[in-house]
């Protein structure tokens, strides 16, 4: 498998601090040591490669964004970097990184006590410990509102009960941040708050979802509670505004998402632009001599290159508290789908070598199918950017 | 006892040279710009020299080049070194680093064995020479033993170990030391690390002028045969004997 590249036709990196630049480079450097003499079989023996992540920790990508509790307190751009290479290696990887450290991480900085923070977040950030975000539910993806999940309030405690689906990370992560309705706690109109559910709490259960053909080298599971007791003090006491908390979460991973398409995309492009000029057909020339080939090679960089420059602003609009969540959906639809395209595009210009795992390509392809769905699909951002800009909504 | 690694800026080996319109040199704009991985390994060392060893004092690394070579630096004190300092020039001056290095009280200098870039290994060897000081070139393999350094290379598939008695100049291969990476902690610490930026006074004109540069003549198109190791093999043999006739 070749190592992984930068692309940066229109001299992107030039508008990234020195320090920015290091952690890019840095990345790079872990990836192609790291992770790519293993993704393949692991994806391919749909396998979680748990092994990266005491390295993942050591590095210091767990939490980057977050400040103190063994954080290092990177700005958002730094840590959209880390995540755009993490997915230039595989999307599972940096689907790993993002619930870590915006759906659990961040939570627990943001709206969990001293006392939790205290307990979870140092161990959170060296990999010691695994985290899982559970939202979704079986019947209800796009519209979480919907949920079901119910927290009683008892003179012991919250008692838990529901189910969670398509959760990352959740048969082998040590706490789950578990999202469920809980009336006379919750000050949202959806009666929705947050707890921690640490494993092997009685009547906690996960259950591992096998035969995927998409991100197999993350562990997708379903969470069950059934009269699961938890103390009162495993409320994140910052997350009864309801389910705004809970959006504040995704926001954070969405912006980690868009980044990390654009790694997807930017490997198969390199994958497809080095194959079209090594592969002869006709006439004893490379296949990136027709014009063809060109055009799609040229439509591949100039996706690429917008999606970098559209990102990064976004990203300096986070970090300067004037980004709203519609750009958040603009960039992660945007982003997303193009990968997805460029994907594609790569898988047919390799022809029958495509759907090789020697080439990285069709297990991006098979990746995306996921994200492009994940964290918002893609016909929500749709209507959340549709809504915003007539101030209409359409769902 | 500080150690001195001397560090360069080469471009990333993936980089597609590209020349100006002048035909004399490069077009800068289009590379990515990476520490000399050999210097890497001469940090990586230095680092475990010190980690072995209370009385090293500060690992400093010492860079002559242009602006931009401030990025391999930060990556060295990212790894862990202490401190930096560049002097500012477009060419490198043994006899300037010589006198720096003295400054810095350095008994040990390292450097990588070769830059990746040019392939030149003179830097060095020109500031032993000038210093005087004991020189080992290619070293794979540092270690202490009671207070001396041993220094072990390959050689034609042998190895010789030198002991020697500091100061000493010791250039670096990889060896057994896969060199650390650059941790977002380190960079974050590194940001705080002292990075002296100082002129060269030296002269810019070393008596060699560029006359010509040219690419190197196109490699003819790659033919790549399908199929088990040993299909592949016989479609090559048959392509050598039939199509190029070599055979």
């Amino acid at each position: 498998m070749a190592d992984i590249r930068m692309t940066d036709f229109a001299e992107f990196t030039s508008l990234l601090s020195s320090e920015e630049n290091l952690i890019l480079n840095s990345t790079k450097d872990f990836v192609n040591k790291e992770v790519m003499p293993i993704i393949d079989d692991a994806f391919m023996d749909a396998r979680f490669p748990d092994e990266l992540v005491p390295k993942v920790g050591a590095m210091g990508f767990l939490g980057a964004p977050l400040d103190g509790y063994g954080c290092p307190g990177l700005n958002y751009v730094s840590y959209g970097l880390i995540n755009m290479m993490l997915e230039a290696g595989d999307s599972a990887l940096r689907s790993f990184n993002s619930v870590q450290s915006s759906l659990v991480m961040f939570p627990l900085h943001s709206f969990g006590s001293d006392a939790q923070k205290t307990k979870f977040l140092p161990k959170l950030a060296t990999g010691e410990m695994i985290g899982c975000f559970g939202l979704t539910e079986p019947d209800h993806g796009s519209n979480p509102a919907g949920m079901v999940t119910y927290a009683k309030k008892t003179d012991k405690g919250f008692v838990l009960n529901g189910a969670k689906m398509w959760i990352t990370n959740g048969s082998v992560a040590d706490l789950a941040i578990v999202w469920a309705k809980c009336e006379g706690v919750s000050e949202g109109k959806n009666n929705i708050c947050a707890f921690v559910v640490e494993k092997n709490t009685p009547g906690f259960s996960t259950r591992l979802m096998t035969q995927k053909h998409s991100l197999r080298a993350s562990i997708t599971s379903e969470l069950i509670f059934e009269d699961c007791l938890i103390p009162h003090e495993n409320l994140l006491p910052g997350s009864t505004v309801g389910l705004k908390a809970a959006l504040m979460c995704l926001n954070s991973a969405r912006l980690g998402i868009a980044w990390g398409a654009i790694g997807a995309a930017m490997a198969c492009y390199q994958t497809a632009l080095d194959y079209s000029l090594t592969r002869v057909q006709f006439h004893d020339k490379p296949i990136a001599s027709h014009q063809l080939i060109q055009k799609d090679l040229v439509d591949m960089l100039t996706e690429i290159t917008k999606a970098q420059f559209l990102t990064l602003q976004i990203t300096r609009l986070k970090e300067q508290g004037k980004v709203k969540p519609e750009h958040i959906s603009m960039v992660k639809r945007n982003n997303v789908a193009m990968a997805l395209g460029i994907s594609r595009t790569a898988r047919a210009i390799l022809g029958a070598n495509g759907i090789s795992s020697e080439y990285p390509v069709m297990r991006h392809m098979c990746n995306l199918e996921s994200v492009i769905t994940y964290e918002g699909t893609d016909n929500v951002h749709i209507l959340t950017l549709g809504k915003y800009i007539t101030g209409i909504s359409a769902f | 006892m500080n150690i001195v690694v001397i560090v360069s800026q080469t471009p990333d080996t993936t980089t597609k040279v590209v020349l100006n319109s002048d035909k004399k040199s490069i077009d800068e704009s289009g590379i990515t710009w990476i520490l000399n991985p050999y210097a890497e390994f001469a940090i990586e060392k230095a680092l475990k020299l010190k980690e072995a060893n209370p009385q090293v004092g500060e690992i400093i690394l010492l860079a002559m080049g242009p602006e931009r070579t401030v990025e391999a630096l930060r990556q060295g004190l990212a790894m862990g070194a202490d401190r930096a300092v560049l002097i500012k020039s477009n060419f490198v001056n043994t006899e300037v680093l010589a006198a720096k290095v003295k400054e810095l009280d350095a008994k040990l200098v390292l450097g990588g064995k070769k830059s990746i870039d040019t392939e030149s290994a003179n830097t060095e060897a020109g500031l032993a020479a000038r210093l005087d000081l004991a020189f080992v070139h290619c070293a794979n393999k540092l270690s202490w033993e009671g207070g001396k350094l041993i220094a072990s290379r390959e050689i034609s598939g042998e190895n010789q170990s030198f002991v020697l008695t500091l100061p000493a100049l010791v250039t670096c291969d990889k060896g057994e030391d896969e060199p650390r990476y650059a941790s977002i902690m380190g960079i974050m610490k590194a940001k705080k690390k002292e990075l002296d930026e100082i002129y060269s006074s030296a002269q810019d004109d070393i008596g060699i002028e560029i006359v010509e540069a040219r690419l190197p003549a196109l490699r003819g198109s790659v033919k790549i045969f399908d199929g088990s190791p040993a299909e592949a093999a016989e479609k090559l043999l048959k392509a050598l004997r039939e199509e190029a006739k070599v055979l």
